[in-house]
């Protein structure tokens, strides 16, 4: 495949990415070793302190240390964001190809389904939702799941209604072959560029939507952190205590571009023409 | 071409049941009923039965979806806030002034810096002034808006004491005369705006840049050279034209942004708009705004999208007479 990173390096835009979520995927792995500090313990007696050989990126409020919450934060953000997006990439697949397929009403219900649900301004509807329930982090990966499986299924299901008709699937059909083998081992091997494309700009959209949450106060709960609850914590002087809110919006805009990139240089390499 | 009009807006109708159906259904799919909130195990069982009438729970929910549909499609009546008992609509609609504020200098901000920049760099491309300026914009489609807001406000607000950080207005706004106000109030916009717009700006930037690259590079604006037109014609007033169009279709892409991002924005610059309210009501765990709020929104996006596909319709002959287009 030509997402390997030996072909990347010709792109910029994919190249540029892999080197941005490389280096966020090493802290994020690596962290944990660097440093003794637990992300919850809290040591009053060193609040809000700026970075020192002790601290790398200095404490919190309650004296935690903000390096591991970085770390800890972080893993959590990735994890939220890579399992939703799985989630969605799966919902919307599924949709997308049945509906493309089967054509019809079936199709017309669910494209109407998809349009209102795109209508939805995703930020108000995941407030009502987190509204209701007590918020952990499962309800949030449901939740970012299932308002943003759209976009991959209208993906889908103009790709699948580009190559329903092509011979090769008119012949899987002569040969007496069921719809989930067609669809599954004929059409979606031959789609599969446009999914990785969308599933990974999809990661991008879901990060600020969870980040943005959790600065509110409404995604990932405390004593947890997620990148978007570190930076809520530094927002009463964000340049005085810098620390609180520059590595942490700065980890989130270097993973969210790394991602982009990555989407818009795979984009590039699988259809050179469409590319934005 | 008014034929296509009304089938679009006869087309709106089912869609908005839907909608409107999902967000009932979404407050009662979740578990236990929010309205339980008011009942205890030490009132008398005939309060709690008047409690449960007051808020219809007493009924079945198709009763209750019945009553919702009628309440909203005929009377727009959304309900009572359970904090202070008021209208939601009323709660809504007046917190709307300062949403619309921003979001409309956001846009006008947002299509002025992304068409410009689009469009010098479609002519410039591949230089290293595309370049940068690509660069600069990934970053900002990338930059999550609130982070933005606090540098603004760390930097102009709280360093260099520049500009406002929050509210719409000083204190002693009242006690300024009319040219005070309007710049005590645009003061207090810049920022907002900037950090609302920035991301809308760099997003449209990228649709801009490709749909002029893709038109300058087309047949008609060959054909346009070949005859001697002027660069400048060319690019205002030909492929401008056709790469704007797209803009156009993007409105459905661009309001829910737009809505999403005001919440966030409304947050952290301490504005008192619809964002805000939202998140004060899920704090106090106020459904009934929750509700209106999303279906309100949810109405604002359908209006939104039949506007430009209309407008489509109006500007883009392909779709007009239906022989292709989008």
């Amino acid at each position: 495949m030509k997402i390997l990173p030996s072909n990347a390096l010709k792109n910029r835009s994919l190249s540029s990415g892999y080197a941005a979520i490389g280096l966020v995927f090493l802290f994020l792995l690596l962290g944990p070793l660097l440093t003794p500090n637990n992300h919850t313990s809290q040591d009053l007696s060193v609040s809000l302190q700026a970075p020192s050989a002790s601290h790398w990126v200095g404490t919190d409020y309650y004296g935690r240390d903000v390096f591991a919450r970085l770390v800890y934060g972080g893993r959590i953000t990735w994890l939220v964001a890579i399992a939703a997006t799985l989630i969605a990439v799966c919902i919307g697949t599924i949709i997308g190809l049945f509906s493309a397929y089967r054509g019809g009403w079936i199709d017309l219900v669910v494209m109407r389904l998809v349009d209102v649900m795109l209508a939805f301004p995703k930020l108000f509807v995941v407030l009502l939702i987190v509204g209701l329930g007590a918020s952990s982090i499962n309800l949030l990966i449901w939740v970012l799941a299932l308002f943003s499986w759209m976009e991959i299924a209208r993906i889908i299901r103009s790709e699948v209604m580009s190559q329903k008709n092509r011979t090769y699937i008119k012949s899987a059909r002569a040969l007496g072959f069921g719809t989930p083998r067609i669809l599954f081992k004929h059409v979606l091997p031959n789609i599969l560029g446009p999914i990785i494309v969308s599933s990974v700009l999809l990661i991008s959209t879901i990060i600020l939507v969870e980040s943005g949450l959790s600065f509110l106060g409404l995604g990932i709960q405390a004593p947890n952190a997620s990148w978007g609850s570190i930076l809520n914590d530094g927002k009463i002087d964000p340049l005085g205590t810098w620390w609180l809110s520059v590595p942490a919006g700065l980890l989130i805009l270097t993973t969210v571009t790394g991602f982009n990139l990555i989407g818009d240089g795979l984009q590039q390499l699988f259809d050179p023409k469409k590319s934005l | 071409m008014l034929h296509g009009i009304i089938r679009r807006l006869l087309s709106a109708i089912p869609t908005l049941l839907i909608g409107i159906t999902l967000c009932f259904l979404i407050i009662h799919l979740a578990p236990g009923n929010p309205a339980t909130r008011f009942l205890n195990p030490s009132q008398s069982a005939q309060t709690q039965e008047i409690i449960r009438e007051r808020f219809g729970i007493n009924q079945s929910v198709p009763v209750q979806y019945g009553h919702w549909l009628e309440r909203v499609l005929f009377h727009f009546d959304f309900g009572y806030s359970f904090y202070n008992g008021k209208s939601c609509v009323v709660v809504l609609i007046s917190a709307l002034k300062p949403t619309l504020i921003l979001s409309f200098w956001a846009l006008i901000f947002a299509l002025f810096v992304g068409v410009s920049l689009g469009i010098v760099t479609a002519t410039k491309a591949d230089t290293r002034f595309d370049r940068i300026i690509n660069s600069i914009m990934m970053v900002f489609i990338s930059t999550p808006a609130f982070w933005l807001g606090l540098m603004f406000i760390g930097l102009f607000t709280i360093r260099l004491g520049w500009l406002p950080g929050s509210h719409l207005h000083s204190l002693y706004y009242d006690q300024l005369n009319s040219f005070g106000q309007l710049l005590d109030s645009v003061k207090h916009l810049i920022l907002p705006v900037l950090t609302l717009g920035l991301p809308l700006a760099a997003t449209l930037f990228k649709y801009i840049r490709t749909g002029m690259i893709d038109a300058l590079q087309s047949d008609y604006i060959l054909a346009a050279r070949a005859r001697g037109i002027r660069q400048s014609t060319i690019l205002w007033k030909y492929s401008l034209k056709n790469s704007l169009l797209p803009v156009v279709s993007l409105l459905g892409v661009i309001i829910p942004a737009l809505l999403s991002g005001a919440v966030i924005v409304e947050v952290v610059f301490a504005l008192p708009g619809v964002g805000r309210a939202m998140v004060t009501a899920v704090f106090g765990r106020d459904y009934p705004i929750l509700m209106a709020g999303a279906t309100l929104a949810f109405i604002t996006v359908i209006f939104f999208n039949m506007i430009a596909d209309i407008l489509n319709m109006v500007l883009d002959p392909r779709i007009r007479n239906g022989s292709g287009g989008l």
